[in-house]
């Protein structure tokens, strides 16, 4: 019986991993040719026409603030510098009890601003609205907490003028050209284009000043490398792919334009999340299967677009996974009714499945198999030959997972000096053995406290730079 | 002791780590060979811009002979040195570019560019050349440009639209126009491209403006009010009363950056229009020709029933506010209650109110006692709208002489200032 059971579970496992590295060359494969696009396609854009013409989209940014004392200087001096023809900038300081509102009265120059001030979206209690005295296009939202980043946003929603928001985490630094290039492809096709993201790595180890990247050095902190690792898989390696077939399953919170009249249909962010980009996205493309709506476009750039800043401790990765652990359970949860729904396309079909398999059930998948062939080891159910061959197919997957998203990321992007692209690759090589196990421990706790009901967004520590 | 697939199983690691060995010498060798290219490249750019010095500083015309690094040229690299991409280190001016182009452009090349666009197999290589083609101004291309336009491939079409666009001929902008009446998409992107564009392209415009199908009478629009044409007015404002109300805004905008005055009629009879999106680009079309003198045309629309074209007009009043401070007064010692309120919203967003405080301590009487009457109304009509942020601007005892002056007018409202600020008169 015994003998059965461990043969069927080995089975079980070893298709998992089967599947798992099918999905990883279907996505590398497409990634790669959507990574090609995109960058083709940056290289011949005529920006100064962009930057020009009348007829460029203006935006209103969005920053919620929460205790980001470190960052929002930087950050907002970041968006001075953007070249771009039209914005404003809307910062909220959501209920921060550290010196976040004074610095930004001190460095904006703030004035209280009499204003009407609808409510379209949910957004907590505002106690004052302030306009910046030096910078006409900056206008801050001093509001209390307790609706998380979603009303936050919401807030800066309620009163951004433009058709297009751009939501971006206050420790996000951006590049000079991060809303030029996203904003050239929605020109191509406002009237398409809905939701676009772009990808962005960790600002660790780099030099700032006033907004402007001095130095960008890569911290070679392995904690670090690893995360930016990650964040090469996740945009170029996943969402690149995703993309291409319209299926993309995360605009992500830390740089993301939506056009202004889909979250108007859908009630702008919700509170009732962890986070609220994943949901929103999920909830858009619901929205657009059930109302039938056709050529509408989510879409993924691949540009290096902003840096923001990663957690450099295990105990603080550990809490920062744990909470997108929860969230991403929360979501697929919640739209369950697409899994395998012809309406739902792509999405039901392969995006759905994979977040099930991949985000919500991997991890029980990879404790269990290690656990499973480990004590069928140690209880001679399993002879040494066999442990070994098994987990060296989990090390290997693994590896070429992040080889196959290094070799779409190198082809276009020229972030990493090619020494840190080799340290990345030694890193990834062992990530089995070292890091992994953190992001395990991680996706553990969150499935724990989902179960639990926590529904908290738990921020970080920031380090003092 | 159970070796279940072990065999399998050792058989597909070794698959995956002949992969994973193949992949990484392919990564390493990959960012090798890039930065030797990329290097490459740089070196034989700035090979060009030392003969272009040369050349420059001999005095001599450029002739045909002239050997340059590359005899055969590269589409990618023909791009880079008309348009200065991603190459700061080989930046050319002006005048150096002016001497590439008519290199590059010379007959011996044509075919062979002509070749690829046409035929070749890679898009991407025939997006640089259709590009090259369009920033050295190779007039002579223009069928096979005017042939790509009409590829099934939108990228091949997107990227042809920009090449004309650098064009800018007479030939190249009716392509573009007979792009615009029967495609649809990239109309927002042609249209931009059009402010690029000489005025004697109105003409050809005119004929588009004329179909009988809206959308592209609408587009026309939009390219003439792109072009700032000062031709055509007259047939402009026909369209000011046509059927589709997009098409009688557009023809206001239009009509607007003209800037000519001799069309205010025309749009003022716009400001009657039962659409709000009509009355709205007329007023803001009258600001655009008339500028401080649009104020007393455009002060009524802020009784209009539309919350946007009151929002334009407000717009306006807060952009002259100077001039229309006197017809603000009257509005504000009457009873409209709402009509008061939108003055009161455009003399805070101008700062007009840091104006009037300043008139209080300037020593001027006449200046203080209108600077005082126009603040007590605004207090009695809209409890303190933007009064209480532009006392930040003054010092301490200004900011006590002004509540004490208001305090007979709205004593709770002076309560509740003092409060905030934490001073007391």
């Amino acid at each position: 019986m015994w003998a059965h059971v461990v043969y069927v579970a080995f089975l079980v496992f070893l298709g998992y991993f089967l599947i798992l590295i099918g999905f990883y060359i279907f996505l590398a494969i497409f990634g790669f040719i959507e990574d090609k696009k995109r960058e083709w396609e940056r290289e011949e854009e005529n920006y100064p026409l962009v930057y020009f013409s009348d007829l460029t989209i203006p935006v209103s940014i969005i920053i919620p603030a929460h205790n980001e004392e470190v960052w929002i200087r930087d950050s907002v001096m970041s968006l001075l510098n953007l070249n771009y023809p039209a914005y404003e900038v809307i910062i909220v300081d959501d209920g921060s009890t550290d010196g976040t509102f004074p610095i930004l009265k001190e460095m904006l120059d703030l004035k209280a601003m009499d204003i009407i001030y609808t409510k379209h979206y949910k957004d907590g209690d505002v106690i004052n609205i302030l306009k910046s005295a030096k910078y006409p296009n900056i206008s801050v939202i001093h509001k209390l907490g307790g609706m998380k980043k979603a009303g936050a946003v919401n807030a800066g929603l309620n009163l951004s003028k433009y058709d297009y928001v751009c939501v971006m985490d206050a420790d996000t630094i951006l590049e000079q050209d991060a809303l030029i290039k996203v904003m050239a492809q929605i020109g191509r096709e406002p009237d398409k284009v809905i939701g676009i993201g772009s990808a962005f790595g960790l600002s660790n180890g780099m030099k700032i000043k006033d907004g402007r990247i001095i130095n960008r050095s890569f911290s070679t902190d392995p904690l670090i490398a690893y995360q930016n690792l990650e964040y090469i898989r996740s945009f170029i390696g996943n969402r690149l792919a995703w993309s291409k077939f319209n299926t993309m399953p995360n605009v992500a919170g830390g740089f993301g334009v939506w056009r202004k009249d889909i979250l108007y249909e859908l009630g702008g962010f919700s509170s009732y999340f962890t986070c609220e980009d994943i949901e929103l996205t999920f909830r858009v493309h619901d929205y657009i299967a059930r109302n039938k709506e056709k050529g509408y476009k989510i879409l993924m750039m691949p540009y290096y677009v902003g840096w923001t800043e990663g957690p450099s401790n295990v105990t603080s990765l550990i809490k920062q996974r744990d909470r997108w652990q929860r969230v991403v359970i929360e979501t697929v949860w919640q739209y369950k009714h697409m899994l395998c729904n012809p309406k739902y396309k792509g999405f039901g079909f392969l995006v759905y499945p994979y977040f099930i398999l991949y985000e919500v059930l991997g991890v029980f998948f990879e404790v269990a198999s290690i656990a499973f062939v480990t004590v069928g080891w140690i209880t001679r159910q399993l002879d040494t030959n066999t442990f070994f061959a098994f987990l060296s197919l989990m090390a290997l997957t693994q590896f070429i997972l992040s080889l196959l998203c290094l070799h779409t990321f190198v082809r276009g992007q020229k972030v990493f000096k090619t020494g840190y692209t080799i340290y990345l690759l030694f890193l990834s090589s062992i990530e089995f053995f070292f890091y992994r196990p953190i992001i395990s421990i991680a996706k553990l706790f969150g499935t724990y406290h989902y179960m639990k009901g926590v529904r908290i967004y738990d921020q970080y520590t920031r380090v003092k730079r | 002791m159970n070796n279940y697939f072990t065999e399998t199983v050792w058989k597909i690691d070794v698959v995956l780590l002949f992969i994973a060995v193949f992949l990484t010498i392919l990564l390493i060798a990959r960012m090798v060979f890039k930065n030797y290219l990329d290097n490459r490249r740089a070196q034989k750019l700035l090979s060009i811009k030392k003969n272009v010095y040369d050349l420059i500083l001999s005095g001599k015309k450029i002739e045909k002979n002239i050997a340059f690094p590359l005899k055969d040229l590269e589409p990618n690299i023909f791009l880079d040195i008309a348009t200065n991409r991603n190459r700061e280190s080989a930046f050319f001016n002006k005048s150096e570019q002016e001497i590439l182009k008519e290199y590059f452009a010379d007959k011996k090349h044509i075919p062979k560019l002509e070749k690829i666009v046409n035929k070749s197999g890679n898009k991407w290589s025939r997006i640089e050349v259709i590009l090259s083609i369009g920033y050295c101004e190779i007039d002579s291309l223009l069928p096979a440009l005017k042939k790509s336009l009409w590829d099934n491939d939108e990228d091949i079409a997107y990227f042809t639209i920009l090449a004309l666009a650098q064009l800018k001929t007479l030939d190249s902008a009716k392509t573009l126009l007979d792009f615009l009446k029967t495609r649809s998409f990239y109309r927002s992107k042609i249209v931009s491209v059009f402010g690029q564009f000489p005025h004697e392209i109105s003409g050809e415009t005119m004929e588009l403006v004329k179909s009988e199908n809206p959308t592209v009478r609408f587009w026309g629009i939009k390219v003439l009010t792109e072009i700032k044409t000062h031709q055509y007015l007259h047939e402009i404002e026909q369209f000011t009363k046509d059927k589709s109300a997009e098409i009688r805004s557009a023809a206001c905008e239009c009509l607007g950056a003209s800037g000519n005055k001799n069309v205010v009629p025309a749009l003022e009879a716009c400001l009657k229009d039962e659409m709000w999106l009509v009355r709205m680009s007329a007023v803001k079309a009258i600001e655009r020709i008339l500028g401080t003198d649009s104020i007393s045309i455009i002060i009524p629309l802020i009784k209009d029933n539309s919350w946007f074209v009151i929002d334009s007009a407000k717009n306006v009043i807060a952009k002259h506010i100077e001039s229309a401070i006197p017809p603000i007064e009257k509005i504000l010692e009457g009873k409209d209650e709402l009509a008061k309120k939108i003055c009161i919203e455009a003399i805070e967003t101008s700062g007009y109110v840091s104006r009037l405080y300043r008139d209080i301590f300037s020593g001027d009487t006449d200046k203080k006692k209108r600077a005082l009457s126009i603040l007590s109304n605004i207090l009695k009509s809209s409890p303190g709208y933007g009064l209480q942020t532009a006392l930040y601007d003054l010092n301490k005892d200004e900011m006590l002489a002004v509540l004490q002056a208001f305090k007979t007018i709205n004593k709770e409202w002076v309560e509740a200032v003092e409060a905030k600020l934490g001073v007391k008169i």
